[in-house]
């Protein structure tokens, strides 16, 4: 569905952005994208491993305007597992590793300004750290997936304070993943193994669950990231179930997105019509639904204007979608 | 039967049915006995199965590896490291030996991967079901050509290869019998799948196309029907040869080594007792597998069969890392380590031919031999690792000095346990007698456990353990 309808509230599908590539235009593997003040997004690539156990170019950190011009990218050889972004107030991007342990900040220009980080279970030591996110002071909430916590540090990377263990109760984790702060800086960690996203205060306290309360076919399945849009409403990447479910700010549910590209991006257009071959093919096949559903989505960001942003590590894509504010829908019987 | 002997018996079992096991696994084993060791081999379900989510989080390209074969491989490594279910792993590598398809001509692991999960979840099932299956699989259809199989010209590759090596054997049919064969399968293809640019692979799909299928009346192995695909592969089952070639390949796989497949119509089997009373099991169980592997663990021929087989490159990795538990879990390394069979002579998703790889003494030439060597040889004596780090707690668990001999002894306890020659233990002694006793108090601990290390690493070069 290219337009999506619940109470009050309307999705209409945008664009795609990307392809997947090793270099240039492209995506490999996109793990985690972050929106930009100035209409751009950085698109962190996590790419392969190598058979000869060296760390691939094709691991990087891509910079795009959301009208699909490639700006450029950098990370190149800097890290192993790259696993999440996060962007301060000073426009420096921050990337997680967690092969190293390690945050590792960026100027806006790319270029990279330190890094930091202890692998360990002690207060401050990371393991394994994968989704941050800023809050409005400029503080880094860390989650320490390995150590099954989220940590609150500086942007130099002082402590400041940790909550959370392994398990399944409130306030609990199993390898959570994803993570961001909302406007009123409430805190929404993707608890990956337990299936749930769980909301904290700022300090914290445990606020309530989303995902783990409905019918089978609603419930999430291993969750990679969370955002919240200006109107309060919680986006949730469903790793598992390929889709992103929303939610109203109490947690109920309010509609699914599975992706709906069936459109080419601008740089996936060239490809394509660059191949007769592909051309071809392309005109072969009869059932096209596979091109534009989510192929394994990991990472989503919303932007000032309340556009909704999904990455697939698969596709080497991202699908844009609007919130539309003032959509009409008359019941003409057309 | 003596504690010794009896843990050696579970050794040869786990080795064979798995991938070895530690000494702390044979603890566990002992305690439950022979028997309801094979049960709990067989009935995967009392065990989890591995937990793919957290591979295809890390090793996020290993999903969808498409033509790469390094991530397709270090896809199913992952599973063989961590399985709890070795036996359904090592029967997914078993029916990849049989029905091998290979990534040099298909150029898509995906699929490959597809295939690999059929055989693990339906490789202890019916060989019926898995011949259908096969039949329907886009990798094994693209690898055999049965997509360029049509009605107006039939295409011998797949109907060929299902007779020759998937179920009879050379001698078993006549050309007319592939003819024939062919043209029951034809119309059985891949629908147009979307192509790799510019977002990947999409997936491929299994199409009968009835406009293609010859419907005309065809004569197969005496019988005269308007066949089609299912029909020729009952038709198949019906035949003594086919039961006695499965038979074979088990006994091939699991006892002794055999000579090559296409020697097969040519040379007896080494133990046709032993062949024949797996064929009847197949035969009486409506070819069912997970009877014959009971019978077959069970059997006098596969107790008395200890080192009787070389391991192949990936049972020597595979054994090797769960032994000293390096690369389990998501790792940074698990793409090359992926390699390493295949630089031992057996690259995973991707044999040599649809004849699969020659096995026993051509796994070894100089050239694997040294890498088998070095491979297992570099792992044992770090000691750094998880699994060697215990091996070495329990050689040092003695008086505080122990002699060479028994340094020897309690090496090979732990790296089986493995009852070496006379002139092989005399060969260990010797080198272990160059530094005389070996002391295990904290100041010479770090000292001995280098000693104990380099010890098991040229443990790892003798016959015994490089046969298994």
């Amino acid at each position: 569905m290219l337009t999506t309808t619940v109470q009050g509230r309307t999705w209409n599908f945008s664009h795609a952005i990307g392809r997947n590539a090793a270099a240039g235009n492209g995506f490999t593997q996109p793990m985690s994208i972050v929106s930009f003040k100035d209409d751009s997004i950085y698109v962190l690539s996590r790419g392969g491993d190598g058979a000869g156990g060296v760390v691939q170019p094709n691991k990087r950190i891509g910079k795009v305007t959301i009208d699909e011009e490639f700006i450029g990218d950098f990370g190149h050889g800097d890290f192993t597992w790259p696993s999440s972004l996060a962007v301060d107030s000073r426009s420096h991007v921050y990337c997680t590793d967690e092969h190293t342990n390690t945050v590792i900040e960026y100027d806006p220009e790319g270029k990279k300004m330190g890094e930091w980080g202890d692998p360990g279970n002690k207060e401050g030591n990371l393991n394994m750290p994968s989704g941050i996110a800023f809050d409005s002071s400029d503080n880094l909430f860390v989650v320490d997936s390995g150590n099954n916590r989220i940590q609150k540090f500086t942007r130099e990377g002082e402590f400041i304070l940790t909550w959370g263990e392994a398990g399944s109760s409130e306030g609990q984790f199993s390898d959570p993943w994803g993570i961001t702060v909302d406007q009123n800086s409430n805190v929404y960690v993707a608890d990956w193994g337990n299936n749930r996203v769980q909301k904290f205060t700022p300090e914290g306290e445990f606020l309530l669950s989303y995902g783990v309360t409905f019918p089978e076919d609603m419930r999430l399945n291993h969750p990679s990231d969370v955002a919240v849009d200006s109107e309060g409403d919680v986006y949730v990447v469903d790793w598992g179930n390929k889709r992103v479910q929303i939610f109203d700010p109490e947690g109920e549910i309010l509609t699914s997105l599975y992706g709906d590209a069936y459109e080419f991006s601008q740089w996936a257009k060239e490809v394509v019509e660059s191949n007769p071959d592909a051309l071809k093919a392309y005109r072969r096949v009869e059932d096209k639904s596979s091109l534009a559903t989510f192929e394994r989505p990991t990472s989503i960001t919303i932007d000032s204007q309340d556009r909704i942003i999904v990455s697939e590590s698969t596709r080497g894509r991202l699908q844009v979608y609007a919130k539309e504010k003032d959509y009409l829908d008359p019941q003409y019987n057309l | 039967m003596t504690v010794t002997a009896e843990r050696e018996l579970l050794a040869h079992l786990l080795r064979r049915a798995g991938f070895g096991a530690s000494s702390d696994d044979l603890d566990v084993f002992s305690e439950i006995g022979y028997e309801a060791t094979v049960e709990k081999l067989i009935n995967v379900d009392s065990e989890t199965a591995v937990d793919e989510y957290s591979l295809l989080r890390r090793h996020p390209i290993t999903e969808v590896p498409g033509g790469a074969s390094g991530p397709g491989q270090a896809n199913w490594l992952y599973f063989m490291l961590n399985t709890q279910r070795p036996l359904q792993e090592k029967m997914a590598l078993f029916w990849h030996h049989v029905f091998a398809t290979g990534n040099a001509k298909v150029d898509n692991c995906n699929h490959l991967l597809d295939q690999i999960a059929m055989f693990r979840e339906e490789g202890m099932g019916n060989y019926r079901n898995l011949l259908v299956n096969l039949a329907r699989d886009p990798a094994m259809i693209f690898w055999l050509d049965n997509n360029e199989n049509h009605k107006n010209a039939p295409n011998e590759n797949w109907g060929r290869e299902l007779l020759e090596l998937f179920s009879l054997g050379v001698g078993n049919y006549t050309e007319t019998d592939v003819f024939e064969c062919s043209r029951a399968f034809t119309g059985w293809t891949i629908g147009a799948k979307m192509p790799r640019y510019p977002y990947g692979r999409h997936p491929w799909k299994f199409e009968f196309r009835a406009e293609d299928h010859d419907y005309t009346e065809k004569t197969f192995l005496g019988h005269t029907g308007n066949f089609d695909g299912e029909d020729i592969i009952d038709i198949i089952l019906q035949q003594d040869a086919c039961s006695k070639f499965i038979a074979r390949h088990l006994y091939n796989f699991f006892v002794e080594d055999e000579p090559q497949v296409p020697a097969w119509n040519i040379e007896a089997p080494k133990n046709p007792e032993a062949v024949n009373q797996l064929a009847k099991i197949l035969i009486d169980s409506d070819y069912e597998v997970k009877p014959a592997l009971r019978a077959l663990f069970n059997s006098s021929f596969f107790k008395e069969s200890a080192y009787k087989r070389v391991k192949s490159p990936v049972e020597v990795v595979v054994g090797t890392l769960r032994l000293v538990e390096d690369v389990l879990g998501p790792d940074p390394r698990l793409e090359s380590t992926a390699k390493e069979p295949g630089y031992m002579g057996q690259d995973i998703l991707d044999p040599p031919s649809v004849e699969g790889w020659h096995t026993g003494r051509e796994w070894i030439n100089s050239g694997a031999l040294v890498k088998r060597v070095n491979f297992v040889s570099d792992r044992l004596s770090d000691t750094a690792l998880p699994g060697v780090k215990k091996i070495i707690s329990k050689i040092a668990d003695c008086d505080g000095t122990m002699s060479p001999e028994e340094l020897v002894e309690k090496c090979l306890e732990q790296m089986g346990p493995l009852p070496v020659k006379d002139k092989t233990r005399e060969e260990l002694v010797s080198h272990a007698n160059e530094q005389g006793n070996i002391t295990w108090d904290e100041k010479s601990y770090e000292q001995s456990a280098v000693r104990a290390s380099e010890m098991l690493a040229l443990i790892a070069s003798t016959r015994e353990y490089q046969f298994g």
